[in-house]
């Protein structure tokens, strides 16, 4: 083996230990800069996972609120139902009112109608009555005055000489005659009176059955009046009731939407959460790695530091010995 | 990282490169001891950190995986609160007409209870006014 000079075997051993305080300070360097992305990563992992937990808790919030929502909004659409069935019994009973006013109308219009009629019967029996009666009072003045005519002159001849011889015979059938005119008339005229009287009373009655009957249908009238605007009420009741079920319908829907995106969310945010604890466990890993790394790093820099100190030693000697010239 | 690693690979490769070169030029007892009780040692202990650090890495980078889909599941949880706020302002939009039509419809159905008996009071005035007054029938009947 060819002998090396000391010097050629200084500068070697000068590299080497040059070369090892270099990969010290760049491991001492790189081993820093690597904790610093461990640190920063688990600072990063950890808001992460605290926003996981928030969202989560979030997530079950917005759907606990959901159900809330959905509970009310369940409880409005049996009330609306209620409600609209209330509003069809309503109109059935509007409507049965309506019936009821109509026919009661109907039965009072045709009492005025017959009451009518009787009226103007009565007024038509009233005016012959009145009419009867000026004739036979007319005709019983005539037959009076007929009677008192024969009487008269029946009892002029017999107070005359003329009577006294050829007797009043005639005379006195004429006043027989016109008695018994004079009774008819009489009679005629009592009959007469009596009509007027029932006649009269008769009228009284129409008259009486006509006004309560017009009262009657006043009465009807007023109650078709509020009968028909019952069930126009009734009506737009009902409309209103199903329109508030059809709302209530719509609302349901949307919740239920919103119920289900609700869901949806917890299942991501649980998701996210996983993803967080696995993010952790894969920097726990990371974490031991290091921490190996480092004892690992520790343990060669000390050996690094001590070749570096033997390196030192053998420089000295070499340099010594160059120098005293042994060679 | 990844370029951290491959720095201090390359630290560690240029030292062993150097101590290859050296060998043949310092191949004595001396380098034997020096190797054996400490470079030797060092290299596999050198070694041992990049296989360490590199695993911390390949750690780290599933963790970074891991917190990317945590964040895709943050971004959708984000999309379906927005529509569950949609949705409850739809449904809340839908339940104010529901009150007021309910409402209404409660209303007009007092008011038109209200009027019933009304009705009835009129139909049983329009029945009872003429009630002892004479039909004609009855008039004739009774006149004669």
């Amino acid at each position: 083996m060819t002998p090396i000079h000391p010097r050629v075997l200084i500068a070697a051993l000068d590299d080497l230990q040059e070369s090892c305080s270099r990969w010290l300070v760049e491991g001492r360097d790189t081993l820093a800069q690597i904790a610093t992305v461990q640190r920063l990563e688990e600072q990063e992992a950890q808001t992460i996972s605290r926003r996981a937990v928030i969202l989560l808790s979030q997530a079950q919030n917005d759907h606990d609120h959901a159900l809330h929502v959905k509970s009310d909004v369940e409880q409005w659409r049996k009330d609306c139902l209620t409600t609209q069935q209330d509003c069809n019994l309503l109109l059935e009973d509007a409507q049965k009112k309506q019936s009821a006013a109509k026919e009661t109308l109907e039965y009072w219009q045709n009492e005025l109608d017959e009451a009518e009629e009787w009226l103007s019967f009565a007024i038509d029996r009233l005016e012959r009555a009145e009419a009867e009666l000026h004739a036979a009072e007319q005709n019983y003045e005539s037959a009076r005055y007929d009677y008192n005519n024969a009487v008269h002159r029946y009892n002029r001849c017999l107070s005359s000489e003329e009577g006294k011889k050829r007797g009043c015979g005639s005379l006195l059938a004429s006043v027989h005659r016109a008695e018994e005119r004079l009774e008819m008339a009489e009679y005629r005229l009592r009959l007469a009176v009596a009509e007027l009287e029932a006649a009269r009373h008769e009228l009284e009655h129409a008259r009486a059955r006509f006004s309560c009957c017009k009262t009657s249908v006043e009465n009807a009238q007023l109650a078709v009046n509020i009968a028909d605007k019952s069930v126009e009420r009734a009506e737009q009741a009902l409309i209103e009731a199903e329109r508030s079920v059809d709302y209530a319908d719509a609302a349901f829907k949307f919740v239920i939407e919103a119920e289900g995106y609700a869901e949806r969310q917890v299942d991501h945010a649980e998701k996210m959460l996983s993803f967080t604890h696995k993010d952790r466990q894969a920097l726990d890993i990371a974490a031991n790695a290091y921490q190996r790394a480092d004892n690992l790093f520790e343990s060669a820099q000390r050996l690094i530091i001590l070749s570096r100190q033997e390196l030192g030693y053998r420089i000295a000697m070499l340099t010594e010995f160059d120098q005293t010239g042994l060679l | 990282m990844e370029e951290l690693i491959w720095q201090f690979a390359r630290s560690n490769r240029e030292l062993q490169n150097l101590r290859k070169d050296i060998k043949s030029v310092w191949d004595d007892d001396a380098a034997r001891a020096i190797n054996s009780r400490y470079l030797d040692p060092h290299e596999s202990d050198a070694h041992q950190v990049q296989i360490s650090l590199q695993k911390q890495y390949t750690y780290i980078s599933e963790a970074r995986k891991f917190r990317r889909l945590a964040l895709e599941e943050a971004r959708r949880i984000d999309d379906f609160s927005h529509k569950i706020d949609v949705s409850l302002e739809a449904t809340d939009r839908e339940m104010s007409l529901v009150f007021s039509s309910h409402e209404e419809a409660r209303n007009l159905y007092t008011k038109t209870q209200a009027l019933f008996p009304q009705i009835d009071q009129f139909i049983q005035s329009a029945n009872s006014t003429c009630e002892g007054v004479l039909t004609r029938d009855e008039y004739n009947s009774v006149d004669s």
